[in-house]
Formats: structure tokens, C-alpha cells, sequence
């Protein structure tokens, strides 16, 4: 029996100052006396406590084996928020916030707090048969009191029938199964999303007599909800471990499926509330799929040998309800520009859906009489889903003599993105379609008009090209997001056992990485899938704006150990 | 025995700790840095300076439609910039209206008029609200023609997510009643607040101000409701409309709350937007001294970097119009016609006087309202003279240019002698009034599309850009935002159903 009482700290604080430069042209010009540009300092203070008590007890009866713990645990965290920002200079060249003319002070400090009971026993029979149950109860600070509060049990079992079955072929040298199924509670939500929360402006406004007179008003864009319940993930997750012929060949295959519930989002509502999003707990939805790690060594001998590791997931996803009444079966959690990625009813999470170009019974695309630019239908449409399938990596590694050559390959397919980067290209007449028309100085785009007659209106071409942004039609440009990567290769030689004569020299290791090595298939054209912009959760599959490239680095490891 | 008790004593105090008995954990949810609500006052003035987009892209929805639209700004150029200029549809340009008055103006107003409405002490300020709301709603539904509006603004008040749209002539009905009820309930001898940004607690110039906008929403109405109209515009006169340019409904933007249109056509946008043929003709054809005050020219410049002092001049003589009908590639074909070294070389919207970062926005001005009652007399809704109401409209706003900077100010003898040379013929007046009401609006956007749209002046021709989307020869709404196909497509629907299509061609109630 034990008790453990554990207080730790983590905390970090970090400034940050950046500039918009004197002179900087897309800037306006600073009134008489002063010089343009803007300057900003910042800093964030992080804080996150935790306390926790732990009491176990253990007890062993023969073969059978009862480990009881009991914990609780408090978890604190504070974010603080200085900033302070200029806009226009005094004197030149100086990035100070004294020097600046606009000074725009912004605090914000939040905290929340999670507390914690649980429990856990775990039964065992020989080593040979586990079952572990566990009961957690949490409490959120940031969810409504009445709803806070979430109890919720895990069972796993465990059992090694290699060991337990003797009568087993030789070529078995391990086998395990499991079986397990869990619930998890959490709060995905800021602090302070209950209320709705007003601000004063910096800076006060003359009225007609020049006294300087407050302003302010509402300062949220999001509908706050008082009643917010935790989310709650229920998981089953079936598994089996083997190992064949002298731990040769092992496998690792499990299955799960997971039901969340109450997941809070921010769905986007119409702007003639006068809001842009509302939080919700939103329903169900279901994520179920295999994951298989495979691992073989299929040369082993005195000085040569080569293993292989591929690990591979594949993931399906249903939304099964969403808001608070049936009749609600989309909401859209981001997007512009025509892209956009909503949840929808019966649809994989993370549907992707854009505007089409608008075409006939007879799948003709159709122009307009006069302007001979494509026209849109008036509705988005569903064009696939920005969740991978399949993900996963195969390593091999060689190793002669104490010469390690490691190749890493990974992958991700099986989803849809908007590679954006194109349409840039194409509105500037930098994409290689773009080039016809180029030396007739229009185009006459290949379809019908409304009237069904065949589309021979000329189009400037520089509007032509355009139009798809204007119109927020991406159809162009919707590909497979899907990748085979050579992410990694790495060369190495342990040189510790030359070492053994050196004085304070436990190890040595010397190897050369390459990383980003090549893009050996991809399906997006013009661009890495993976180099995109957006990296917010709910803007997955949407890019537009060019992101600074993945580089490829080349380097040396030299790893020595005293 | 006795090791374990202490184990449980130990454990309970722990669990009460953590659970129900931690004081400060309710609390603890409170945010210690905004506030949970403000005065109404200090709310109202957001929503006045809001009306005014205080953000560089959402000004581009009047750069790129109103002003191209009524013919007076407009840039060759397409993309993100097109709209007015090629007659063609872009989302991202029709949809700031929609967002700014919705999201920013109606959010802030809704709430002072909550705040107020049943406060004895705060009666001027809720009828202020009430005003502003009716306003704003009137842009909106200018703009679009049916719109949300009893279920609008109503997010968090009573939780309504998806607004129904109603139509155009009920909620014009009802801007009509509310304009009326509010503007007469406006009581000078009750409580007001010097904290007023518009008119520091003048309740008589805000009554005027509401006067003044009930005119403007009953003369919308002479197309469709002459009748309806008739009767408010009595409404409007006997309530009292401004008197004098002191009573102008204006933002006065200062160096920390700029003029955004000012603001991007001084930055990103600088050498992108010229004044437009018509327009620039117009004043130069009648010898008007506002084109002085308005306008100038980079002489020769053949680029935006050639915009420089050296080359700027305001000299009227010298100012010339971009043609409508071009853009970036085909503009070329005019420089040798007009005698221009670049597109660059047409008239700009003087940066230094009417957009200096600085300047006023006007919503409702005593010139404007002096040519619409000109009208209203013409009709014989109202009595007066109606060549000195068109008179004093035009001179009012000659001498609204000494507001916006002293170079831009027209002297007296300036002044006279234009309106000696153009009074009003009778024969001619509606089209005179409102091509004088299309000089006086200049700079504000929903109104100089609303009202050329309802009288059809100033006469002016089609764009003949050759690629333009519409099927009559301007455009008469804008389509409503993407975001309500996305959020509100039941609604949305309905109300397409209703109206007509959601394009560029579908006439508003008012215009039918």
C-alpha cells in the first residue's frame, strides 16, 4: 500500500515584437510630421498547475494478482496576454512603442481548471489473463454547473494465449489478444464562452463640440451558450498481437470503433443574427477503422540484416446527427472564397464543398451569351472529404556490420483537398491553362449558352481567367490530397566500441539525414498537398494562399555520449 | 486499523477539495477583463462610427459597385477589384454591406434600443437607436430588397439563427412608421447625453436628422407608392427638416478613426480607382467649381509610382474622366483619343480634400435633403418655391466642400454665378434634381445607387464593357452573401422564390 502526492508547475513566458517598416507602400500615408509604418511588442505568461494524490494497494493470492489505485487530480491553467501596438512614428527607424502616434493597448487573461477522481483495479491470473476496469470523474470549469460534471468507466482485457495454451504450432512464438472498451470526457471549449462579453474602444471620438466621448459595445462574433455539456468519446478496440517463427514476423492489428457525442463546434449561422458562428454541443458522429503494424525481418545473419516495419491505418468517419433537433443536417464550420468544409448528416466528417460550374442536362458547360465567361449554379456542392483514408509508414532499415542505412516511406490517401494555389495562378495568368487563348487575346469557352445554342461569344481572356476566383467556383482545382513520401533516409555508423581506450567517452555515433527527400507520387498539381497555409482543424482541405515551402534538409548527426 | 483511517480522513479532504467544496470554482469561469455590459450611449456610438465601414476590404463593395454603378469612380481593373466596372457579379464585393450593417451596425444598435426601451430617463437615446436601426435597415434593404429583417439582429436576444426574410414593402412600411413614431417622440425637454458622438444630445438637429431620413424613405417610394409616399412626405416637412449644412448627419473621422475608403484608395489600392468620364464631363461641361475641389491629375504619368507631386494638378481645364467600358489591356485603345500617357494619367478623387483620411463621411446632408423636398414640391407634396430649394440644395453643398479641407472650399461668387447659369427649368426638373442629388451624394454609395435607381438620373448611358453579365443596362441589386446559401438556404430560398432571381437584374420592390 501507497500513498504519492505530486504538486508540478509548467510555465513559460514569451515575448515577441514585430514591425510593419517605414515606408511600407500598401500602408497609408501618416499625417503631416509623421512617418508610417507600425510596431508590435507582446507578451503571453502561461501557467498550469497540477495536484495530485495517488493511493494504490496491491495484493497477490496464488495466481491471482488485485492492484487497486485511487487518484485525484487538479489541473490550473492561467494565460495572460500583454500587448501593446503603434501604428505611425515620430522619428524614423525607431521601433519603440513611445515613438508611435496610435497607441493600441489589448490585455486578456484566462483560466480554467479541471478536477479529477478516478480509480483503477487491475485483476491478473498467472501473467497470463488481465483485466483492468477504471472509473473517472472530471469536472470542467469552463461548462455550465449544472452540466460540468462527467463520470465515465473504461474495461480492458488482456489475454497472452501463447503462454496459456501449450499445445500451440512451433512457428507461434507469441500471441496475444485484447479487448477493450472506454469512455473519455472533455471540455473543448474556451473560457468565458457562457457569457457574452462587451469592450471599450481604445481611443475616445470628439462629438460635434470636441469633447472626447467612450465608445464600445458587444465584442464577441460568436453566440455564447450557457448550457454547454461535455463531449463524450465511447471507444471499443479489439485487438490481436502475434509474433511468428522466432519473433521473425510480428503483427499488430487491432480494430475500433469510436462513438463522440456532444462534441462542442462553432457553427457558422447567418450573419442577419448578427452573429457569425454559435456554439453547440453537436450531435453524434462515428470514426471506425483498422490499424496494422507488420514488422519482418527477411535477411538475418552474423554480419547483415535487414527489418522491415509498415504501419497502416485505415479510417472511415459518419456524422450521425447533428444540433438539437433532427431537421438540422449541415452546418459549416469554415471557409471563403467558395470553399468551405461542413459537417453533414450521414456524410464523413469533414465534407468538402465548393460552387460547380453550371452545366446542362447534357453535361455542357454554360457560358454567358454576352460576356462568354463561365457561369455557377447557384448552390455548392459536395465534392469529397478532406480526412485520409489510409495513413501510415513503411521503414527499413539495413544493417551491415554496424553500417545502418534506415529509409522511411509514408503516405496518407484517400481525401479530397482544394489546392487554392492554383486558382492564384490562374486569376494572374501565371497557370499553364491560361495559355489558351494567350495569342488570340481571347477565348471562346467550349460549351452552351443558357439558351442551349453553342457557346460562341468571346471572352477577354484576362477576365475569363478570372472569373473562377470571382465566383468562388474551385472545381478546378479539387484533387486527391494523397501523397507517397521518401520522408527520411539515414546513413550511420556506431563507432563506440573503437572508443573503448578513450577516457570519458561512453558512446559515439556519427550519421548523415536527409529529410524531404522526394515526393515519390502525388495527385495535386503544381503543389506539395502538404504545403498549405490553413493549418486550423476546421480549414483542412482548403488552401488558397502559398505557404512558405517544406525544405528539404540534409544533415550530419554526430552523437556523443560521456 | 488505524494507518487505514487516516488513509480516508486524507482521502475525503482531498475529494472535497476537489469536487463540490472548491470554493472559486464557479467563479472561476468569470472573465475579470470585459465587461458583461456597457451604457447604451457608449454602444450607440460604435454603431454611428460602424455605419461608416471601419475596415479596408468592406469599402471596397462601394468602390467597386456604387460608385462604379452611378458612373462617378471606377477602376479598369478586374479580380478582386471587379464588379460596377465590368457589370459582372463578384461575390466578395457585393457581401460587405451585408456583413458591416448586419454583424457590426444592427448588432450594436439592436442592443442600445434593448437597453433603452424601457428606461423613462433614456427616451431620446432609444429613439435615437430606433432611428439608426431604421436607417441601417434601409441600406440594407436598398441594397438587396428583401431582406431578414423582424427576425434579424436577433442572435443572441432571442437566439434566432436563421432569420426568415420579409419583403421589401413591409419593411418599408414599417421604416416608415418607426422613422415617424421615433423622430415625434424625440422630446428636447427630456434627459439627453452631451455623450452623443453625431450631435452631442441636440435633440432638435436629431429630429431634423429624422425628419430629414423620413423624407428620403418616402420619396423611395414615388415609383411604387406615390401615395403612401405623399403622406410621409408631409410627415417629414411638418416634423421639420434641417436647416442649414450645421445639420448634417456626418461622421467626422479624426487621425485615430480614419476614413477607410480614404485609408485604401491612399494605400493598397492608390493607383487602382480614377473618377469617371461621365462624371468628370458632367462638371466640366457646366464650368462647376466642385471639380476643382474634387478632382485631380497626375499629368503624364505612366505609372502608379508617377503619381507624384510635380505632376498633380486640380486645374478643371485639365481633368480628365476614364472612360466607361475598359479594363487594364483595353484601356490602352484610349490614351491616344483622350491624350493620356497611361491609364495611370486619368482624374483621381483629390486625396487632400474630399479623401483625406480625415474627412467626414456624410449619411444625410441638408443639400440633399433641400433637392429631394425640391422634388416633393414639383410633385405637389409639398408647398415652396422649387428653384430656390434646388438652389439652395446645390449651394449647400458647394459650401459642405470647405468641411472636407480650406483648398476644397468654393467661394460665394463661385457659387453664384453656377446658379445663375443653371436654374432649374421646369420642364427638366426631376432630371435637373437628381443629377444635382448625384453631385451632392457623392461619396456615399448606398444612397447614389438607391436613388439614381428610383429616378432614373442623372441619364446616363450603359457601360459598354463587352463582357458584362446583365440583361438590362444597370445593375439593380446585389445578390445576397454566399454565406446565407451556407446558413439560411430555407429562408433564402423562400424569399428567392418571392423576389426573383438572386442576380444582378432582379428589381427591388421600390423599382419595379
Amino acid at each position: 500500500m501507497y500513498l504519492q502526492g505530486r504538486i508540478a508547475q509548467d510555465m513559460y513566458t514569451r515575448g515577441q515584437d514585430y514591425n510593419i517598416p517605414n515606408g511600407y507602400a500598401p500602408i497609408p500615408a501618416a499625417p503631416t510630421g509623421f512617418i508610417n509604418g507600425s510596431y508590435t511588442q507582446d507578451v503571453r505568461r502561461f501557467r498550469e498547475r497540477n495536484y495530485d494524490f495517488l493511493l494504490g494497494a496491491n495484493r497477490k493470492i496464488n495466481d491471482f494478482g488485485v492492484d487497486l489505485t485511487l487518484g485525484g487530480n487538479q489541473m490550473y491553467r492561467r494565460m495572460e496576454y500583454n500587448s501593446v501596438s503603434v501604428t505611425d512614428f515620430v522619428q524614423r527607424g525607431l521601433y519603440t512603442i513611445l515613438n508611435g502616434r496610435i497607441k493600441d493597448p489589448l490585455y486578456s487573461k484566462t483560466e480554467r481548471k479541471v478536477n479529477s477522481l478516478y480509480g483503477a483495479v487491475e485483476f491478473s491470473y498467472k501473467s497470463l489473463l488481465f483485466l483492468n476496469v477504471t472509473g473517472r470523474n472530471d469536472w470542467f470549469s469552463t461548462l455550465a454547473p449544472a452540466n460540468r460534471s462527467i463520470l465515465y468507466p473504461s474495461v480492458t482485457g488482456s489475454f497472452i494465449f501463447s503462454d496459456a495454451i501449450n499445445k500451440l504450432p512451433n512457428w507461434l512464438s507469441y500471441g496475444k489478444l485484447r479487448a477493450a472498451y472506454a469512455e473519455v470526457g472533455d471540455d473543448n471549449v474556451a473560457p468565458y464562452s457562457n457569457v457574452l462579453y462587451y469592450s471599450v474602444n481604445n481611443n475616445l471620438f470628439p462629438n460635434p463640440s470636441g469633447q472626447l466621448i467612450p465608445v464600445g459595445g458587444i465584442n464577441a462574433s460568436q453566440i455564447p451558450n450557457a448550457d454547454l455539456r461535455p463531449l463524450r468519446v465511447s471507444e471499443a478496440e479489439f485487438g490481436i498481437e502475434l509474433k511468428l517463427f522466432n519473433s521473425k514476423i510480428g503483427l499488430d492489428v487491432s480494430y475500433y470503433r469510436k462513438i463522440t457525442n456532444d462534441q462542442i463546434l462553432a457553427a457558422q449561422v447567418s450573419d442577419a443574427s448578427s452573429f457569425t458562428n454559435q456554439l453547440i454541443n453537436v450531435g453524434r458522429s462515428m470514426n471506425k477503422g483498422l490499424e496494422m503494424l507488420f514488422t519482418v525481418s527477411p535477411v538475418k545473419t552474423t554480419s547483415f540484416r535487414w527489418d522491415v516495419s509498415a504501419n497502416v491505418s485505415y479510417n472511415t468517419s459518419e456524422v450521425l446527427q447533428l444540433g438539437l433537433n433532427p431537421a438540422d443536417t449541415v452546418i459549416s464550420v469554415g471557409g471563403g472564397g467558395g470553399r468551405f468544409v461542413k459537417q453533414v448528416v450521414g456524410k464523413p466528417i469533414g465534407a468538402l464543398y465548393t460552387f460547380l460550374y453550371r452545366r446542362d442536362d447534357q453535361g455542357r458547360q454554360v457560358f454567358d451569351a454576352n460576356s462568354g465567361r463561365p457561369l455557377r449554379n447557384n448552390f455548392d456542392s459536395y465534392v469529397g472529404n478532406v480526412l485520409p483514408k489510409y495513413f501510415g509508414g513503411i521503414t527499413n532499415t539495413f544493417n551491415y556490420k554496424g553500417l545502418v542505412l534506415t529509409t522511411l516511406i509514408d503516405f496518407k490517401l484517400g481525401a479530397k483537398m482544394i489546392a487554392g494555389s492554383n486558382m492564384n495562378a490562374l486569376r494572374h495568368g501565371l497557370h499553364k491553362r491560361t495559355l489558351v487563348g494567350r495569342a488570340e487575346g481571347y477565348v471562346i469557352g467550349d460549351g452552351v449558352n443558357p439558351d442551349g445554342k453553342a457557346n460562341t461569344t468571346k471572352s477577354d481572356i484576362q477576365p475569363f481567367y478570372e472569373t473562377p476566383n470571382v465566383l468562388g467556383v474551385n472545381e478546378d482545382f479539387v484533387f486527391n490530397s494523397g501523397f507517397w513520401k521518401l520522408r527520411q533516409i539515414t546513413l550511420g555508423y556506431d563507432f563506440t566500441k573503437y572508443m573503448k581506450n578513450v577516457k570519458f567517452v561512453k558512446g559515439l555515433k556519427l550519421s548523415a539525414v536527409a529529410n524531404n527527400v522526394l515526393i515519390l507520387k502525388k495527385w495535386t498539381e503544381n503543389m506539395d498537398p502538404e504545403n498549405i497555409a490553413n493549418i486550423s482543424d476546421n480549414e483542412t482541405g482548403l488552401d488558397f494562399w502559398t505557404a512558405v515551402p517544406p525544405t528539404r534538409s540534409i544533415g550530419v548527426n554526430l552523437n556523443i555520449k560521456f | 486499523m488505524k494507518n487505514i483511517k487516516t488513509y480516508l480522513l486524507g482521502m475525503l479532504t482531498v475529494i472535497c477539495m476537489l469536487s463540490s467544496c472548491d470554493k472559486g470554482f464557479d467563479e472561476l469561469n468569470v472573465n475579470r477583463v470585459d465587461p458583461t455590459t456597457l451604457d447604451a450611449q457608449f454602444i450607440m456610438n460604435r454603431a454611428i462610427i460602424e455605419a461608416t465601414y471601419p475596415d479596408n476590404f468592406a469599402t471596397l463593395q462601394m468602390l467597386t459597385y456604387n460608385f462604379g454603378i452611378v458612373q462617378q469612380i471606377i477602376t479598369p481593373f478586374g479580380s478582386s477589384l471587379s464588379g460596377g466596372n465590368y457589370n459582372i457579379f463578384n461575390p466578395g464585393n457585393t457581401t460587405p454591406v451585408w456583413t458591416n450593417f448586419y454583424r457590426n451596425v444592427l448588432k450594436q444598435t439592436v442592443d442600445a434600443v434593448q437597453k433603452t426601451k424601457d428606461d423613462n430617463n433614456r427616451t431620446n437615446l432609444y429613439n435615437e437607436a430606433r432611428i439608426w436601426k431604421a436607417y441601417a435597415f434601409m441600406i440594407l434593404t436598398d441594397t438587396y430588397g428583401d431582406i431578414p429583417y423582424t427576425e434579424a439582429a436577433q442572435g443572441f436576444i432571442s437566439g434566432t439563427i436563421q432569420p426568415k426574410y420579409d419583403k421589401q414593402e413591409l419593411i418599408y412600411k414599417d421604416i416608415l412608421k418607426e422613422l415617424d413614431e421615433a423622430t415625434a417622440a424625440l422630446d428636447a425637454s427630456k434627459p439627453t447625453s452631451s455623450g452623443d458622438i453625431l450631435y452631442g444630445g441636440d435633440i432638435i438637429k436629431w429630429k431634423r436628422f429624422g425628419n430629414s431620413l423620413l423624407l428620403r424613405a418616402a420619396m423611395r417610394l414615388t415609383k411604387v407608392a406615390p401615395d403612401v409616399a405623399k403622406t410621409y412626405v408631409a410627415k417629414a416637412v411638418a416634423g421639420g427638416l434641417m436647416q442649414s449644412n450645421s445639420d448634417n448627419a456626418a461622421l467626422r473621422h479624426t487621425s485615430l478613426f480614419n476614413n477607410w475608403i480614404a485609408v485604401h484608395l491612399t494605400a493598397r489600392e492608390k493607383a487602382n480607382f480614377y473618377l469617371a468620364q461621365p462624371f468628370v464631363d458632367y462638371l466640366k461641361n457646366n464650368n462647376d467649381p466642385r471639380l476643382r475641389s474634387i478632382a485631380y491629375r497626375h499629368v503624364g504619368a505612366k505609372s502608379g509610382a508617377e503619381q507624384a507631386a510635380p505632376r498633380t494638378t486640380s486645374d478643371p481645364a485639365l481633368q480628365i474622366g476614364m472612360p466607361m467600358g475598359y479594363d487594364d489591356v483595353s484601356i490602352k485603345n484610349t490614351f491616344a483619343t483622350y491624350g493620356v500617357a497611361s491609364l495611370y494619367d486619368y482624374s483621381q478623387v483629390n486625396l487632400n480634400t474630399i479623401l483625406k483620411v480625415t474627412s467626414p463621411e456624410y449619411h444625410v446632408t441638408y443639400s440633399q435633403t433641400q433637392l429631394l423636398l425640391a422634388e416633393a414640391v414639383v410633385r405637389g407634396w409639398a408647398t415652396g418655391d422649387a428653384n430656390q430649394l434646388f438652389q439652395s440644395g446645390i449651394r449647400a453643398h458647394m459650401q459642405q466642400m470647405a468641411e472636407y479641407d480650406a483648398s476644397a472650399a468654393i467661394s460665394e461668387p463661385a457659387i453664384q454665378t453656377y446658379l445663375t447659369a443653371n436654374p432649374l427649368n421646369m420642364s427638366t426638373a426631376y432630371e435637373q434634381i437628381n443629377t444635382q442629388y448625384w453631385v451632392a451624394s457623392f461619396m456615399n454609395g448606398p444612397e447614389l445607387f438607391a436613388n439614381f435607381r428610383r429616378s432614373g438620373y442623372p441619364a446616363l448611358t450603359k457601360n459598354p464593357y463587352p463582357g458584362s453579365e446583365i440583361t438590362g443596362d444597370f445593375i439593380r441589386r446585389l445578390p445576397y452573401p454566399d454565406s446565407e446559401i451556407i446558413t439560411n438556404s430555407a429562408n433564402l430560398n423562400a424569399a428567392i422564390a418571392v423576389q426573383g432571381k438572386n442576380d444582378l437584374n432582379t428589381r427591388v420592390w421600390w423599382d419595379k
